[in-house]
């Protein structure tokens, strides 16, 4: 792959981020699979990068996941996200911060139509006002949580105590980077470089000294589709995209894969163990899987942070392999310990996909 | 200098439009940018559908040529008046004459724009302009040297696309795509080629024989599916994911070489030196806008317009559109003939912008 292009085919998709002062709006499912994720993301933002972030205890879903299955209107979701931008604005904030991918695809979806149809939002407005009597301002700058990281990566890259090294060769590690497909497939303007080749991860990634995998199945989809998965009928085609990509990238021998998407992030990390028992197969060294982090994790890993204090142990496919690799100083007898250092139950082990 | 007519662009329709004035006796003068004349005749391998030597027939067309061709101009102003042109090159030299006949050509689609073919990423991803140097060059090799064995010739990129503002059909890659893989395979004989096409648009005489010839003697492969996305594998060889349209199901497709059939493009980069010329532009970009019952309402005009800068065309429809438009030069200056060249050029200059 030559890289000397990409700038040329880049250049369209510089996108605006705004410097600070945002209004955080949570992911749902991301708060149940990986909670730390999000945690931590505030945490990057406010100790290690001095912003001012704003999370709220009143909003609510955005309706994304009930939207795209088709048991949510249009109209529901637009009132519904009329009211995020109401306690934006009511919170005095300008600058939109989503963490999840499908959020980020509904809340530019909805903002397109309302550019397209400046009726519709009349009408919403109307809509919401009914409701709730609530006005709202539009947001100045919508973003996604890993805009952000991009957009302050090589500050961060300054910063990190861990480098995306094998610390015994020195060698970069090999990184699988998926962004999640509503993250720019939808508009390809919203995100840094594009529909194709999106750099916000990989631009992290190379920052913090790793390098990123190009293979076959890179831009595919993880799996999930939310009518792939919820609709139990279907779920055969969310398994076998993951399978696909995970074939696809075997042979590249990845030490690590990292996502945008909580929809991803989950899919990669538990499909592992899925395939290993319906397939007998593996894809990590010595029988373990490829380690999957979101893209906070990893920079929270780079930072020095305590990877069970953000929560890794939740992860199914270990991440001990990759914390040998890039020589972070853990406490693998602290895993399961809660913050009141009482043990928490572990898992079983699975019989095929090795953990520690 | 003083001329009746210069000519920019010393293409197929600059020089058959030169050759044709010289005869009937007007002073011409062609500038052209690139070092050497022949315009898109230098890249071209042979031609369709006869598969003629290109080297050969604008060894041809130059045979004739006893008429001034300034060669690696870069016209740097081109103003007017009522009379005629004034044109300045990088060199300060000035061009006088009554008439200017553009005939500029085009450009090949920056295949980059249709980022998820992998024009400028993957190493064995080329366009069809390259494969016709590696043709001249005799020798087709992928990035590692190595004689392909598949290879899948991607048609209509950059035309009738409306997501790179090119909805428009070039009308020569269909035909190009089916010459150069019946080229490949003359060269290659075990090669196996896919043609990936949207539909075939062959209206050219003898095209479709050269379609039929490329399936019962070639044995090329049509697909009709639009490519959506290639890939790279580890061995650089690439995937291609596409839609078949006929069996109506997704399909992929490997391949050690991908030759992206670039489109027609308008070349403007003369079009900021020409004086009130954006009334001249239709909304494909090419200059004029192709209607017939207008054809002759220029003809007390000075300004002319011959080639594939008018519109994608083959070289014969080229050729052809420049003869027309030589005679329709001829008129004008006859008109003019009472004033001498010198008289002409008094007057103010007005330059563009």
């Amino acid at each position: 792959m030559k890289t000397d292009e990409k700038p040329f085919i880049w250049r369209e998709y510089q996108k605006e981020i705004s410097n600070d002062h945002y209004y955080f709006v949570r992911s749902c499912i991301r708060q149940n699979f990986f909670p730390g994720a999000e945690q931590v993301f505030i945490r990057i933002m406010t100790e290690d990068l001095g912003k001012d972030i704003f999370t709220d205890s009143e909003h609510t879903t955005c309706t994304g996941i009930g939207y795209h299955v088709d048991l949510v209107k249009l109209e529901t979701a637009m009132t519904v996200i009329a009211r995020q931008f109401a306690l934006m604005t009511q919170a005095g904030y300008k600058n939109f911060l989503v963490s999840c991918v499908t959020s980020f695809g509904l809340y530019n979806e909805i903002l397109e139509i309302w550019e397209e149809h400046p009726e519709i939002e009349e009408q919403i407005r109307q809509y919401l006002h009914k409701a709730t009597g609530r006005v709202f301002e539009k947001p100045e700058n919508l973003v996604h949580a890993s805009d952000i990281i991009y957009k302050f990566k090589d500050q961060l890259a300054g910063s990190i105590r861990y480098r995306l090294v094998n610390s015994k060769t020195g060698e970069p590690l090999k990184v699988i980077d998926h962004i999640g497909c509503h993250y720019a497939k939808i508009f390809p303007d919203k995100g840094i470089g594009g529909a194709e080749y999106p750099c916000v991860l990989s631009g992290v990634v190379e920052a913090f000294g790793g390098r990123t995998i190009n293979y076959p199945e890179r831009r595919m989809c993880c799996g999930f589709g939310f009518r792939q998965y919820f609709l139990k009928s279907s779920r055969g085609y969310s398994l076998s995209c993951g399978y696909k990509k995970f074939k696809a990238m075997e042979s590249y021998s990845p030490d690590l894969i990292v996502t945008n998407c909580p929809g991803c992030n989950y899919f990669f990390d538990r499909w592992q163990y899925v395939i290993s028992e319906m397939k007998g197969e593996t894809y990590g060294e010595n029988g373990y899987g490829i380690p999957v982090l979101t893209f906070e994790e990893l920079t929270a890993l780079c930072l020095g942070y305590d990877p069970w204090e953000i929560g890794l142990q939740l992860h199914q496919t270990t991440i001990e392999p990759l914390l040998i690799k890039m020589g972070i100083d853990f406490k693998p007898n602290e895993k399961y310990k809660g913050f009141s250092g009482k043990e928490l139950d572990k898992p079983r082990i699975p019989e095929l996909l090795k953990v520690y | 200098m003083y001329t009746d007519c210069v000519i920019i662009g010393a293409g197929p329709a600059g020089l058959k439009a030169g050759q044709l004035l010289h005869s009937l006796g007007h002073k011409v003068c062609i500038l052209e940018k690139e070092e050497i004349p022949g315009g898109k005749l230098n890249i071209w391998y042979e031609l369709f559908p006869h598969n003629e030597s290109a080297d050969g027939i604008l060894q041809q067309m130059l045979a004739d040529i006893n008429y001034p061709i300034r060669t690696s101009i870069i016209i740097d102003s081109i103003s007017r008046n009522s009379k005629g042109f004034l044109l300045r090159d990088q060199n300060g030299d000035e061009y006088r004459s009554r008439a200017l006949l553009i005939a500029t050509g085009f450009k090949p689609f920056d295949a980059r724009q249709k980022e998820e073919y992998g024009y400028g990423i993957f190493e064995n991803v080329i366009t069809s302009v390259e494969l016709e140097k590696m043709f001249k060059e005799n020798k087709i090799t992928n990035s590692k040297g190595l004689v392909p064995k598949r290879i899948a010739l991607i048609h209509c990129v950059g035309s009738r696309d409306i997501k790179v503002g090119s909805e428009f059909c070039s009308a020569n890659c269909c035909i190009t795509g089916i010459k150069q893989a019946i080229e490949l395979k003359k060269m290659i004989p075990d090669l196996n080629i896919y043609c990936l096409y949207m539909d075939l648009r062959l209206g050219g005489r003898f095209f479709e024989d050269c379609y039929k010839d490329s399936q019962v003697h070639h044995k090329i492969q049509f697909i009709r599916g639009r490519l959506s996305e290639t890939n790279e594998n580890a061995d650089q060889t690439i995937v291609l994911r596409y839609e078949d349209t006929l069996a109506g199901r997704p399909a992929k497709l490997t391949a050690d070489m991908v030759v992206l059939l670039v489109g027609m493009q308008p070349d403007h980069s003369i079009l900021k030196l020409l004086p009130d010329i954006d009334e001249r532009v239709g909304s494909d970009g090419f200059f004029g806008n192709g209607r017939i019952d207008q054809a002759d309402q220029n003809s007390d005009n000075d300004l002319f317009f011959a080639g594939s800068c008018t519109g994608p065309k083959s070289i014969i429809q080229s050729t052809d559109e420049a003869s027309e438009v030589a005679f329709r030069v001829n008129k004008y200056l006859k008109k003019r003939l009472h004033t001498s060249i010198q008289d002409q050029y008094d007057g103010v200059w007005i330059q563009h912008p």
